[in-house]
């Protein structure tokens, strides 16, 4: 996990009036599966896919 | 109504009793008091119901008798008295959304889905139990306190949607709707014994339900069998001009196909996956669900799966950031009425950077394509165990161990919620009874649009293992 998805965010759930441990917690669970999205995305996300393709997909691999 | 009777009432199936209201068999006000005297002898020790409407359900069935006797049988559902998960909206009446923050909030539109099953006769019996806002497999609830299972009392029903699959399988209801965004459909109804079905995302409108993930969530039936959903279904999909997301695909008879044959059906599964299961009990019960298929002519197909933990993972990261974005302003201003469990996992949604979001969003096309070349160009449908663990005591549910409570979900979901973030109908199937006397359920996954499918494998199914209704406690 990079800083910028650990030490950013924590100080931002204060606003939330969540305690440290709290916040700390919360965040070490999301670790593994931003960083598991990210490594899949720079691995094969490309500028042709975008989040409207999906719905264009579910029609078109229906059964025919 | 001597108790007998309303028993034998309230065990016939969705479509049976439908019928014998339309043929003048049985009055809709008759079936609506078995329901009633099941409700009261269950409904306290299961805690399925958060509203039980017995003057206005039993006006609405005086008024489907009325009908019938001039000869008028309004639809598919006349009669038939159904109570759903209390996050579908009626207007002018509560729906809780299973929260202390909405447990006066009334609604000033209905859902399409519930105007739908009026419009097709069904009479309303209340609003049913169901995990917070939505949020947990094991149904455990903060506020209203867990759905028990109808098999064991010392168990939940499994969630989200605890009530809809505790109060049909106890014969409370003949059905009921339920919400799906990671297993809240398919994980009760395992755990409960009954059918439940997850349907393509879009088709069926969302409009007038709570939300929890717009990408994600889907509304679907729990029933006693698959014709029993095939019906709801069939009452609630299509097109919806409130709901632009919902599909403008038609919609099939659901029912027309459900003619019991199985054979040649090609049915993709690794058995390696279901040997691994360390429950004995379950294995032994998705073990013999296999050889009944293959033993009626399906075609098992040996393959290994496709990475579901990281379609899981996936699943995750956009359910989280939109729950965390709907529930937002309550988590600044409201922190304290949330349940731990479900207040830790929404403030899990505010860490992810947009761009994680997106780029799990961006995705979705890409490896929907993958999956359904990889999986439906060489079978028909998937196999899956529904939950590869036992069914949770209530004591377990509650722990106020919040890691802990995680840990069990997550224990609970390793092959539910890729269906969600890949938008694929799948049907969870009753495979019988493990060890501890608890049920046992599979799923079958489809291409998109593919209900009919699964519902004409799950009938034949049930008709291969003959697994007509049982009474439960």
């Amino acid at each position: 996990m990079d800083k910028n998805d650990l030490e950013v965010p924590v100080p931002y759930l204060r606003d939330f009036c969540v305690g440290p441990e709290e916040a700390e917690r919360v965040a070490k669970g999301v670790q593994s599966a931003g960083n598991r999205v990210r490594a899949l995305a720079a691995d094969r996300l490309t500028f042709e896919d975008e989040p409207a393709a999906f719905g264009r997909v579910l029609e078109r691999t229906r059964l025919p | 109504m001597i108790e007998d009777q309303a028993d034998t009432l309230a065990d016939l199936g969705l479509c049976e009793v439908a019928k014998a209201i339309a043929r003048r068999n049985v009055t809709s006000v008759a079936v609506t008091e078995a329901c009633l005297a099941r409700i009261g002898q269950m409904a306290d020790r299961l805690n399925c119901f958060l509203a039980v409407e017995k003057d206005a359900a039993l006006a609405q069935a005086a008024q489907a008798d009325a009908a019938v006797a001039r000869g008028q049988v309004v639809g598919p559902l006349h009669g038939v008295p159904l109570a759903h998960k209390d996050l579908f909206y009626r207007a002018g009446r509560v729906v809780t959304c299973g929260s202390r923050i909405r447990r006066d909030f009334v609604p000033t539109i209905t859902a399409t889905v519930i105007d739908r099953l009026e419009q097709a006769g069904a009479v309303t019996l209340g609003a049913l139990n169901l995990a917070e806002f939505a949020m947990g497999p094991t149904g455990w609830n903060e506020h209203f306190g867990p759905t028990r299972n109808p098999w064991s009392v010392d168990h939940v029903s499994g969630g989200s949607s605890s009530g809809s699959a505790a109060a049909v399988a106890a014969r409370c209801v003949f059905g009921s709707l339920g919400t799906d965004t990671g297993g809240s459909i398919r994980v009760p109804a395992a755990f409960c014994g009954v059918v439940g079905l997850k349907p393509t995302q879009g088709r069926v409108s969302r409009y007038g339900v709570m939300p929890l993930a717009h990408s994600l969530d889907c509304v679907g039936p729990l029933a006693r069998s698959a014709r029993d959903c095939a019906r709801l279904l069939s009452a609630i999909a299509g097109p919806d001009p409130f709901d632009p997301t919902a599909s403008p695909q038609g919609v099939p008879d659901y029912e027309r196909e459900l003619d019991g044959n199985i054979r040649g059906l090609r049915v993709m599964v690794s058995r390696t996956l279901v040997e691994e299961i360390g429950d004995a009990g379950i294995r032994q019960m998705l073990t013999r669900s296999l050889d009944v298929l293959r033993d009626h002519g399906v075609v098992l197909i040996e393959a290994a799966m496709p990475d579901l933990a990281l379609l899981n993972t996936l699943n995750a990261v956009v359910f989280l950031c939109e729950a965390a974005t709907l529930h937002g302003k309550w988590l600044r201003e409201r922190r304290e009425e949330y349940g731990p469990q479900v207040r830790e996992r929404l403030l899990a949604g505010l860490l992810y950077p947009a761009t994680r979001y997106l780029e799990a969003l961006s995705l979705r096309g890409k490896l929907l394509e993958e999956f359904v070349s990889r999986v439906f160009g060489a079978a028909d449908l998937l196999y899956l165990p529904a939950v590869p663990a036992g069914v949770p005591t209530v004591a377990e549910a509650s722990t106020r161990d919040v890691e802990a409570a995680l840990i069990l979900n997550a224990r609970l979901t390793p092959f539910t919620p890729f269906s969600n973030y890949l938008g694929l109908p799948t049907i969870a199937i009753p495979a019988g009874f493990a060890q501890d006397g608890l049920p046992v359920g599979f799923q079958l996954i489809g291409r998109p649009f593919a209900e009919a499918l699964l519902l004409k494998a799950a009938d034949g199914y049930e008709r291969a293992v003959d697994s007509g209704p049982k009474m439960c406690v």
